[in-house]
């Protein structure tokens, strides 16, 4: 399936909602203009060397190693905020 | 299929979504890393991952980019180097999942 649609604040609140059920509570939250323009917001989970960025072209989440249980979690969380086709 | 200025047309999925509904695609991304200890060159080690990756996925087209890259479909494999460390990154699109974690684990019993 493809994920549409854009993250709007109350959909970033929505998800970061949903990590924080998940246990996932060392969360730190910024908003840059990245090279091209795009406001992007980044999510930084502390203590698990994951970050997350957030803009209307899509997600990325970076994962370190080993980090996989925890990638599908988050992937979960973001895929039951966005639409799908 | 689908009919664009009289035309009949091949579009993917999400080409057919942006232009008749005007809705983008919200692209989900996933990057992993894996540290390596080798010795061999740079040369070497992209060699060696696509060969396995072509011996593991025969029916799949597998290409290397630039010399530090292997693709297959939205999966990217990138040697990367900071100072003597030596990483690779592993990325996919969320529609390969199957394939990118496949991918990813089968890199990790190499590291």
């Amino acid at each position: 399936s493809y994920e549409y649609g854009t993250m709007n604040q109350m959909d970033i609140d929505m998800f970061l909602n949903k990590l924080k059920q998940e246990g996932i509570t060392d969360i730190k939250t910024s908003q840059t203009n990245e090279n091209d323009g795009i406001l992007t917001t980044k999510i930084k989970l502390i203590n698990e060397d994951i970050s997350i960025d957030i803009s209307d072209k899509g997600t990325h989440i970076h994962c370190g190693e080993g980090k996989q249980n925890l990638r599908i979690k988050i992937r979960d969380a973001l895929l039951s905020c966005l639409n799908k086709f | 299929l689908a009919m664009k200025d009289g035309k009949l047309i091949l579009m993917d999925l999400p080409e057919v979504w942006k232009e008749f509904n005007g809705i983008n695609r919200h692209v989900i991304k996933f990057s992993s890393l894996i540290k390596l200890e080798t010795a061999s060159t740079n040369f070497q080690i992209v060699e060696e991952i696509h060969s396995l990756i072509k011996d593991r996925l025969s029916a799949w087209e597998v290409k290397i980019v630039d010399g530090q890259s292997i693709i297959i479909e939205s999966v990217v494999v990138k040697l990367n180097e900071e100072n003597a460390d030596k990483n690779l990154c592993v990325s996919w699109e969320s529609q390969d999942e199957d394939l990118g974690r496949y991918i990813l684990g089968l890199l990790q019993t190499i590291s």
